[in-house]
């Protein structure tokens, strides 16, 4: 395969495009093309709320982000189910596209663009980012959008630059780090080069300097003026996870790298290493990246595409390396492809498989059709963005619960109304928000809250004058509360 | 003269084999563990198939392990009787290790009476022998790859032949057990000795090594996926309740390894790795150094069952000690007390003898003593016999795969953990069960697991340190249904709760 600058953009995008229609494809098939996860349920939702107001969420709970206008905005032409799944499709394929343009920016050989592509495309992170609706999307490509305009010379596209780092900023506080950061390591390496190629009396700087010197006043002011939007109150009461569950998708993380990208990326980090000072650029970011993601874990998105310049590199490196001993290169080749590939496969099966799947959504149109409108839900909080979206029910704890002002009570009154097996207590709690549905599922009674039949609520369930089942059906239960609370 | 290394080499094989097999068909029976294994023999056997998916352990769950060499037993278990195949193949290929250390260490030494001399000791390591004499282990085959592996290791830069070796016996030993990782990090080891001493790292040595890496690394996280989902991390100690953990896992101590791998060993290993680390360089040395060391780290921060690390110690130590002592015969002709070289030779045998062979012999001793009784067997078959396929039997940790083996029934719990939620609730649960004196306790969780049938060994005895279920005494819900050198109670009592 010989390849040329046309025809290596055209097979990256057919990778990501192929890899992306794999879930679309058995979502479509096999779940009747239900949205995937949770997180995609509460944009939706908030975006239909904006479409109704026809104006911003007023609610002092609602952690703002502007991915909730664009999401409303193309949802209010085409639908916000269908937005949901075009935006990040086509922002993930946007990005490809400019990341290409990029590593072309930045001089890297076509053999080695090809190879960093295709492992970005096939990347945990970045199926994630593309098949999801997700709030990383946009500013992800809008960054790269900044990086690409920001290296070329010509003054339109340098203000259409620092739009489109303008607009990632209002996305988040790590994306006014990275576009500071990002002009930083621009001036660090512009005045490296110019102390290489010129010895002068006094320091000279070049345009690309300057710009960047004046893009980091403007970024900061911006940034600044962003703040409000950053901090919002949060409280933190769900027990921090693993960090390698966090970070490695083959050990569950949703928003992972492949254990082989890792190990890839390792190697070409020392293999890079030893040119340092002509990388400069990328080893900032990735400190920047790696630094922050242990405060936030969807920095990885980030990260993905930083890794798969390192683990890029490393992979032309071993293959172009003077093996002595053919066959082992061979299968060593093999191996590595078939390992960046394992990390896909299992991840895409994990991904495709997700809940909710028909039977929630089954259960969850009953509600809303068979019950009382605006009655409260009470589930696990993972499952309120589903309640609140599809049984358009709102609910009493949901995956945001921790910005809200109450949010340890509410946590803890939570357990306890799943644990407890006293009646009396579990009533008055039940009474105190106003609940008057209980939605279990399979997960939930199999590990998610319950490790046991008959433990806590599961077993006060037996108790006919409090609770009515009105829905089971394969293992999905809906449970009234009686006297129910108004 | 290479018929009389032969001749040696075939009488210290045989000795091994021959003490192996003496301790071994002690008794018809195998050690508890053993029964996994032969239970995965049998269903190879009769559908092709590994049983990844068991209705019987924990009353039903997956099993994540590499079958390999299920796959050989069952390979011979086609034209040969299960049993001869269990007592015989793992003890033919521990003696194996002979030959091995043999090749290593006169590769190492280039003395022949060194590398006899060490093949003999290598045959009598405490509790590498112990270990694999009756327990049908994976470790009677894993381990003497591994070290034909370093054979291989040492010898590909005089011949390319060695590569192709070193390819199949890496694929093998990945496909045989997660222990591919110790390698592993050995080699990575190894390579950071040869750097930090400035020595030449052979290109293709190092390219071997990058490959068996990813080989290993790959095929591990494609079998334990699962079990990285559910466990994280965590896999590495394989899920085992906290309660055990510091029993499987425990501090190494040098009065563990003076025992376990013998007294002589160990100390010219010790003496060896503070001499090239700090006086001499060899990269042959440096390779079991990897290894010596890796293993020191894995063991020191309990990342590796103690006697896994300590089966492996021994090897190690047992291949350097070739090297002090052909060092230490050659420093001794240099003197004026060459004249007695032989009884400085008769010496080191003499404590040999006592510190490693009879250490050999009592550790086994108790080994085979601890080995399923006659009793045992017919309480199991007697609950094969006379309680329905369906029913959950009640035994203690150690007896778990007899009951699915012997008595082919569900059991509570057993000493494979992986993939088990609840392993530390099922732990603490049946030793409640056992200890209680009150059956309004037990009974609740007898319910909970569908226990039909409590059964009351010796070895659950002395476990638990009980001389009776204390609740037994109410037979209208605990009938005693067997009662010989072991009880069974059938459990018939049903508590509801309000």
């Amino acid at each position: 395969m010989k390849l040329t600058e046309k025809n290596t953009l055209v097979y990256v995008m057919l990778a990501a495009f192929i890899v992306l229609l794999i879930l679309y494809l058995v979502r479509f098939l096999f779940y009747n093309n239900i949205m995937i996860g949770e997180e995609s349920y509460y944009h939706a939702n908030i975006a239909r709320q904006i479409i109704e107001q026809k104006s911003l969420i007023q609610d002092l709970n609602y952690v703002f982000n502007p991915y909730h206008l664009v999401l409303a905005s193309i949802g209010y032409l085409i639908g916000i189910d269908l937005a949901s799944k075009l935006i990040p499709f086509l922002f993930g394929l946007l990005s490809v596209l400019v990341f290409y343009l990029i590593l072309r920016e930045f001089k890297i050989e076509i053999k080695q663009r090809f190879i960093i592509l295709l492992i970005l495309v096939i990347s945990p992170a970045f199926i994630y980012l593309s098949a999801i609706s997700n709030t990383h999307s946009v500013p992800v490509f809008l960054t790269l959008l900044g990086i690409y305009l920001f290296s070329k010379k010509n003054i339109f596209l340098t203000i259409l630059s620092l739009f489109a780092f303008a607009a990632a900023i209002s996305f988040g506080i790590f994306n006014a780090l990275l576009a500071i950061t990002i002009m930083i390591s621009y001036m660090i390496e512009e005045k490296q080069k110019e102390e290489s190629t010129t010895k002068p009396k006094k320091p000279v700087f070049s345009f690309q300097s300057k710009k960047a010197a004046v893009f980091l006043f403007i970024l900061l002011i911006i940034s600044v003026l962003c703040f409000p939007l950053y901090f919002q109150q949060k409280t933190k009461v769900l027990p921090a996870e693993n960090i390698l569950q966090d970070f490695i998708s083959d050990f569950g993380a949703l928003i992972g790298i492949g254990i082989f990208n890792i190990i890839l990326a390792i190697a070409g980090f020392f293999l890079m290493w030893k040119k340092k000072k002509e990388h400069l650029f990328i080893f900032l970011l990735l400190l920047i990246m790696i630094a922050s993601s242990f405060y936030e874990k969807n920095v990885i998105v980030y990260l993905t595409f930083v890794f798969s310049v390192f683990a890029g590199y490393a992979f032309v490196k071993i293959r172009d390396m003077q093996w002595e001993v053919n066959i082992i290169k061979n299968l060593t080749m093999l191996l590595i492809i078939c390992g960046l590939a394992f990390s896909t496969i299992s991840y895409l099966n994990r991904v495709s498989t997700m809940q909710p799947d028909n039977e929630v959504i089954k259960s969850l149109d009953w509600l809303k059709h068979y019950s009382e409108p605006n009655k409260i839900v009470f589930s696990h909080y993972s499952k309120g963005f589903w309640i609140n979206a599809i049984a358009e029910k709102p609910v009493m704890i949901d995956s945001m619960f921790e910005y809200y002002p109450d949010a340890k009570e509410k946590f803890n009154n939570s357990e306890e109304i799943f644990y407890s097996r006293n009646l009396k207590n579990t009533k008055s709690l039940l009474e105190k928000y106003n609940i008057n549905y209980i939605w279990i599922d399979n997960e939930m009674k199999q590990g998610l809250v319950w490790e046991k039949e008959q433990q806590g609520l599961l077993f006060l369930f037996r108790n006919n004058e409090t609770f009515n089942n009105i829905y089971n059906n394969q293992g999905i239960e809906i449970w009234e509360v009686k006297n129910g609370y108004n | 003269m290479l018929k009389k290394e032969y001749i040696w080499l075939a009488l210290i094989f045989g000795l091994v084999l021959g003490t192996r097999l003496y301790f071994a068909f002690q008794t018809p029976y195998f050690s508890e563990d053993a029964y996994f294994n032969i239970r995965q023999v049998e269903h190879i056997r009769e559908t092709g198939l590994p049983l990844f998916k068991d209705d019987l352990s924990y009353s039903g769950r997956n099993f994540l392990f590499q079958p390999f060499f299920q796959y050989i037993l069952a390979f011979f278990n086609l034209f040969m009787p299960l049993n001869l195949v269990c007592k015989l193949l793992p003890n033919i290929f521990a003696s194996c290790l002979i030959f091995i250390v043999y090749l290593i260490a006169k590769e190492i030494t280039k003395s022949q009476g060194a590398a006899l001399f060490s093949s003999f000791i290598s045959g009598f390591i405490p509790i590498f022998f112990a270990e694999t004499v009756n327990s049908v282990s994976v470790f009677s085959l894993v381990i003497p790859l591994m070290f034909f592996l370093i054979y291989f290791l040492i010898k590909i830069n005089k011949d390319a032949k060695y590569i192709n070796h070193f390819i199949v016996s890496i694929i093998i030993i990945a496909l045989m057990h997660a222990s591919a990782f110790l390698l592993i990090m050995a080699f990575l080891l190894y390579v950071l000795f040869i750097k930090i001493e400035h020595l030449k790292q052979s290109r293709a040595e190092l390219e071997l090594i990058i490959f068996s890496t990813i080989l290993v690394t790959w095929l591990n996280f494609i079998v334990y996926k699962n079990a990285f989902l559910v466990h994280g991390q965590f896999v590495i100690w394989q899920n085992i309740p906290k309660e055990l953990l510091s029993q499987s896992f425990s501090q190494l101590s040098i009065l563990n390894a003076l025992f376990y791998i013998g007294i002589i060993p160990l100390i010219s290993g010790i003496y060896l790795i503070y001499k090239y680390i700090f006086k001499k360089k060899n990269r042959k040395i440096y390779l079991l150094m990897g290894f010596a060391l890796s293993e020191l780290f894995l063991l020191w921060f309990k990342l590796i069952p103690l006697k896994t690390g300590l089966i492996f110690f021994g090897v190690i130590f047992v291949l350097l000690f070739s090297k002090f002592y052909s060092d230490s015969i050659l420093f001794i002709d240099k003197t004026k007390f060459s004249k007695y070289k032989r009884i400085f030779i008769a010496v080191i045998f003499l404590i040999f003898i006592f510190n490693s062979i009879i250490p050999t012999i009592s550790y086994t001793n108790r080994v085979i003593k601890e080995t399923v009784s006659k009793n045992e067997i017919d309480s199991f078959l007697w609950l094969k016999n006379n309680s329905d396929e369906k029913d959950v039997i009640l035994a203690s940790l150690d007896e778990g795969y007899l009951i699915n083996t012997i008595a082919q029934r569900k059991n509570v719990i057993d000493k494979n953990f992986l993939l088990i939620k609840d392993a530390e609730q099922r732990l603490e649960d049946v030793k409640k069960i056992y200890t209680t004196h009150y059956e309004t306790e037990a009974i609740p969780l007898l319910n909970k697991y569908n226990i039909k049938y409590i059964l009351l060994s010796k070895r659950s005895m002395n476990y638990y340190d009980i001389a009776d279920l204390s609740y037994s005494t109410d037979e209208k819900c605990f009938e005693l249904v067997y009662n010989k050198e072991v009880k069974i109670y059938k459990s018939l009592c049903r508590m509801e709760e309000k």
